[in-house]
C-alpha cells in the first residue's frame, strides 16, 4: 500500500513540470487573444481621432487611452502619412491615414529565455480635417 | 500519462487560437466596414458640400435654386464617389469591398448605409437641406 502511494506521488512529480508548462501555454494564448483585439479596437479609435484632427498627438494620445486592458507604454505605434509630408501637411481631407501599433506581450519566465510575442494591428480611416 | 496531458494541453492551446482567429478576422472585417462607411458618409459630405456651394453662387439667380438632396444622392457621380471611397477604404483595412452603398434623406440628415462581411453599417451626415420643405 504504502508502495503504491510512493509511486503516485513519483509520477505526479514527473507529470506537474509538464502540467505546468501546458497551463502556462494556455494563459499565454489567451492573452495574446486579448492583446490581439484590444490592439485591433484601439488602432481603429485612433485612427478614427487622426481622421478628424490630422494631429498626431491626439492619435497617440487616444491610442493610449482605449488600449486598455494593455499597458501603453509597452505600445508604440506609427502613423503613414507622416504629419510634415504630403498630403498631411497640406489639405489632406479624402486622403487615407493609417495607424499601425505593436505591443510585447510580457511573458513570465522570460528571463529563462522564453521567446517574445508581438502582437501588431493596424487601422485606416479617411481625412475628415480641412485646415 | 504525461503524453496524454501534452495531447490535452496542445489540443487547447490550439483550439484556442483557432477560435481566436476567427473572433480577430470578426473584429477587423468589423472595422473594415465601420472604415468603408466612414469613408462613403465623408464623400457624400463632400459632394452635398459642394452642391450647396454651387447653389450659394446662384444666390441671385430669378427663380432662385434650391438644394435638391434626393436628386444629389440618387446623381451616378455621387455614388460612385461614395462607392469607390468605401472600397479603397476598406481595401486598406485588410478587406474587400464589393457592394452598393445606399443613402438617403431621414429626418435633417443624410444616412450612409452599406453591407460587409454579412453586416449592416450605417453613418449619418446632418443635412438642413434634407428637411421638407
Amino acid at each position: 500500500m504504502s508502495d503504491d502511494r510512493g509511486q503516485a506521488i513519483v509520477e505526479f512529480a514527473l507529470v506537474l513540470p509538464v502540467l505546468l508548462v501546458v497551463a502556462l501555454a494556455i494563459v499565454l494564448v489567451a492573452e495574446l487573444g486579448v492583446a490581439r483585439l484590444a490592439l485591433q479596437r484601439a488602432t481603429a479609435e485612433a485612427a478614427r481621432a487622426g481622421a478628424l484632427t490630422n494631429d498626431d498627438e491626439q492619435i497617440r494620445g487616444t491610442l493610449a487611452a482605449t488600449v486598455a486592458p494593455l499597458a501603453p507604454e509597452r505600445v508604440t505605434s506609427a502613423i503613414a502619412p507622416p504629419r510634415d509630408e504630403p498630403p498631411r501637411n497640406g489639405d489632406p481631407r479624402g486622403s487615407l491615414l493609417t495607424v499601425r501599433a505593436s505591443y510585447t506581450l510580457p511573458v513570465p519566465l522570460g528571463f529563462v529565455g522564453l521567446p517574445r510575442f508581438v502582437v501588431t494591428a493596424s487601422a485606416t480611416r479617411r481625412i475628415e480635417w480641412t485646415p | 500519462m504525461a503524453a496524454i496531458v501534452i495531447g490535452i494541453g496542445a489540443l487547447a492551446v490550439v483550439g484556442l487560437r483557432v477560435v481566436q482567429d476567427r473572433v480577430l478576422a470578426n473584429a477587423v472585417a468589423q472595422d473594415a466596414g465601420e472604415a468603408a462607411v466612414e469613408a462613403a458618409a465623408a464623400a457624400v459630405a463632400d459632394a452635398y458640400v459642394a452642391h450647396l456651394a454651387g447653389l450659394r453662387r446662384l444666390a441671385f439667380a430669378v427663380p432662385r435654386p434650391t438644394a435638391d438632396v434626393t436628386r444629389l444622392l440618387a446623381d451616378p457621380a455621387t455614388r460612385e464617389a461614395a462607392r469607390s471611397a468605401a472600397v479603397e477604404a476598406a481595401a486598406r483595412s485588410g478587406a474587400a469591398f464589393e457592394g452598393t452603398v445606399d443613402a438617403r434623406c431621414v429626418g435633417g440628415s443624410i444616412q450612409v448605409e452599406l453591407h460587409h462581411a454579412g453586416r449592416l453599417h450605417r453613418a449619418a451626415v446632418p443635412a438642413d437641406a434634407c428637411f421638407p420643405r
